[in-house]
């Protein structure tokens, strides 16, 4: 068996007995140390904000500060433009904003069809280089944050942390999502002559709503 | 690994003459580099980071076994299948058993070298099955029929003006008549087509950056999100990865992941960073239902142990090709490997055999800047070192150069002669040069081969033993 070759062919390279290293690899797994974690990824609450938007407008992404998750829809608005199709998330649906009051138009996850913007939440944030983790789950397709031609985020200022190792921690306190993705900035690509373009397959912009309450 | 290394020198004579590959190269050399040096110079820790990711993974090598049987027991409690490939043959039939099980009529494909390496696209289409690149890049080189020059900017070495008439042609029968001229038009057009594909696909087949032991997951990154819809929509995902691109836990795939972007491109962290843990959860609104990881080994497990070992810290950043001179005179097909550049020079070698690509770790000035750049600190000129006696000790290199190495080696040893040679030399490269010129552009004899493509440094009047002795 294919299995059994490629761990002999290794296992006759290496020093020492296959019992010692097997425990030496499970001691290691199991510490989950840490290992250096860069100064800007530790930095206090209060100076969070405004690294993660320093971090995210170097790679073209956008925020807004809002003091309540209710001056959400206003801000979709503001930043799309009255009469927008909008794509919400199950998360953000669920919190019953207050849509009614804004004049975009509502429509289902359809993934053939395309929309113009989806607005989902998010797992967190890390403040080092101002990215956002998006995750599927149920009623929470990981493709949503693909599929718009613009993806908005919206971010409670207490779930921004530091540093990815707080993002880790965070998510291993459950079952782990199939597919969690750390989105630093709009889809890009620089194949042709090294220039980036935006909007290669994923979302040409990407804003994220930092609730400050 | 199928090989075509042996022609290095007739086609590297061709690309150094390519004037629109010469401005592809300079675009890169001078653009990545710099990006990566403000990258560098914008975190402190970042050799600190270095330092730990190259020990991080010398001890996954040293318990290699341990760690992929860790890795495996995961993947399989999340309800995925691990499959382990000897050769390049045994993956490619693992893959193409999962894509017949699937039923598979056309598969989606993001980025990964181990699939260029074992060649697989050409396998599958061989069976009847369409196989699409989905990474702008290779989408292009897929359309050309052309193998990647670079080992993440595959299609660095076309021009817009190429890609313009590449897509005119091939886009014509989808529909799209006009001839793009625009950049981001040229994105646009790609980024249409493609979304098809993405919503169409049977199968989606991507690579990995990291395979995390602790969870069984793998890690994807990529700029363009084409990773993401490869492997989300479709019903059946399939890793195609290395053996040795496991790290122990999450924090580890950190470390690897403040270093690849900023080593890469000068980038803080690449758009799109993605951990995916086995298929679909029940519930869940997409994802595929059947999970595969082909782990390959394909000659790897060969060079633990040996003086090569170090090679498979490799985390393929390409921050050495963008730094290396042979590199960016020649480009990446002259080295006739999907592996090229300095990590290639090493690493083609090991996979395939000195013998067929014994000119690789010869094309090297040995100027230390692929070491210096590494991520994972490489010791990438002593390999080459190391297989460069290894083909003399083989006696593979060519008698002329075996010969001249003894007799220079014979000079070298007799110091009063080496001087008087020395000084003979330095008199005929100063009479060639008239003294008006700190550059040769031609040499006499065998000599001139060497400025047929470029100018030699005009020696100084006196070598620099009689300065020393002056001095003293
Ligand atoms: S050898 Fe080092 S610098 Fe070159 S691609 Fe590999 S990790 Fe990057």
């Amino acid at each position: 068996m294919s299995r059994e070759r490629v761990l002999t062919d290794i296992r006759s390279r290496l020093a020492g007995d296959t019992k010692a290293r097997h425990d030496a690899a499970v001691a290691r797994i199991g510490a989950r140390r840490r290992n250096t974690v860069p100064e800007r990824a530790s930095r206090a609450a209060e100076a969070r904000v405004a690294q993660f938007e320093e971090m995210l407008a170097r790679v073209k992404g956008t925020t807004a500060r809002l003091a309540r998750l209710s001056d959400v829809p206003a801000a979709v608005q503001q930043y799309l433009g009255e009469g927008a199709r909008v794509c919400v998330d199950a998360e953000i649906d669920a919190l019953a904003l207050p849509w009614q009051d804004t004049r975009l138009t509502h429509v289902p996850w359809a993934p053939k069809t395309g929309f113009d913007c989806i607005v989902s939440g998010c797992v967190a944030g890390a403040a080092e280089t101002g990215t956002i983790a998006i995750s599927s789950g149920i009623d929470a397709p990981l493709s949503r944050a693909f599929l718009g031609e613009s993806h908005i985020v919206v971010l409670p200022s207490a779930r921004l942390f530091g540093g990815y190792e707080d993002i880790f921690d965070l998510v291993r306190q459950g079952d782990l999502p199939r597919h969690l993705t750390f989105v630093s900035g709009p889809s890009c690509t620089g194949d042709i002559e090294m220039i980036m373009e935006y909007g290669a397959h994923g979302p040409r912009a990407l804003h994220v709503l930092i609730i400050d309450s | 690994m199928d090989v075509d290394s042996r022609k290095f020198i007739e086609l590297s004579a061709t690309a150094v003459r390519n004037e629109s590959l010469k401005t592809s190269m300079g675009l890169l050399g001078a653009g990545l580099s710099m990006r990566r040096a403000q990258a560098k110079a914008g975190l402190a820790e970042f050799d600190a980071l270095r330092d730990e990711a190259r020990d991080i993974k010398n001890d996954v090598l040293a318990n290699l076994d341990a760690y992929l049987e860790a890795f495996e027991a995961q993947v399989t409690r999340q309800g995925g299948v691990v499959h382990w490939a000897s050769t390049d043959e045994e993956a490619r039939d693992a893959i193409l058993a999962i894509c017949r099980d699937a039923d598979a009529r056309t598969v989606t494909k993001s980025k990964s070298m181990v699939t260029e390496e074992i060649e697989l696209v050409p396998h599958l289409e061989a069976h009847g099955i369409t196989a699409v690149e989905t990474d702008l890049g290779e989408y292009i080189i897929q359309l050309r029929r052309e193998r990647p020059s670079h080992i993440i900017a595959p299609a660095i070495h076309l021009n817009k003006d190429e890609v313009s008439e590449t897509f005119f042609e091939h886009h014509r029968k989808l529909g799209y008549n006009e001839r793009l001229t625009e950049r981001a038009d040229l994105v646009g057009e790609a980024r249409h087509v493609l979304r098809d594909k993405f919503l169409g696909a049977d199968v989606g087949i991507s690579g990995a950056n990291f395979l995390i032991a602790e969870s069984g997951t793998v890690v994807l990154v990529t700029n363009e999100g084409n990773a993401e819809l490869t492997t989300s929509l479709p019903k059946t995902h399939i890793v195609v990865t290395g053996i040795e691109k496991v790290v122990p836990t999450f924090e580890d795939a950190a470390t690897f992941i403040r270093l690849l972007g900023r080593s890469a491109a000068g980038m803080e962290i690449s758009q799109y960073t993605s951990f995916i843990t086995g298929p679909a959860r029940e519930g869940d609104a997409d994802g595929p239902r059947n999970f595969h990881v082909v782990l390959v080994d394909n000659g790897r497990s060969r060079m633990i142990g040996t003086e090569f070992q170090d090679m498979l810290r490799c985390i393929r950043c390409s921050a050495c090709l963008n730094h290396c001179p042979v590199y960016l005179s020649v480009g990446g097909h002259a080295y006739g490997s999907v592996y090229n550049g300095p990590m290639g020079a090493v690493l083609t070698p090991g996979l395939s055999s000195i013998g067929d690509a014994g000119h690789l770790p010869n094309a090297s000035t040995f100027c230390g800047k692929c070491e210096e750049v590494c991520p994972v600190r490489i010791p990438l000129p002593r390999m080459m070192r190391a297989w460069r006696n290894r083909e003399s000790e083989a006696k593979l290199n060519p008698v002329g150069m075996r010969w001249g190495l003894r007799g220079w080696q014979w000079l070298a040893t007799h110091p009063r002669l080496y001087r008087l040679a020395t000084r003979l030399g330095i008199g005929v490269l100063r009479r060639i040069a008239r003294g008006d010129s700190s550059y040769l552009s031609h040499m006499p004899l065998a000599a001139g081969n060497w400025t047929r493509d470029r100018d030699f440094p005009t020696p100084s009047p006196t070598s620099f033993v009689a300065q020393w002795e002056d001095k003293l």
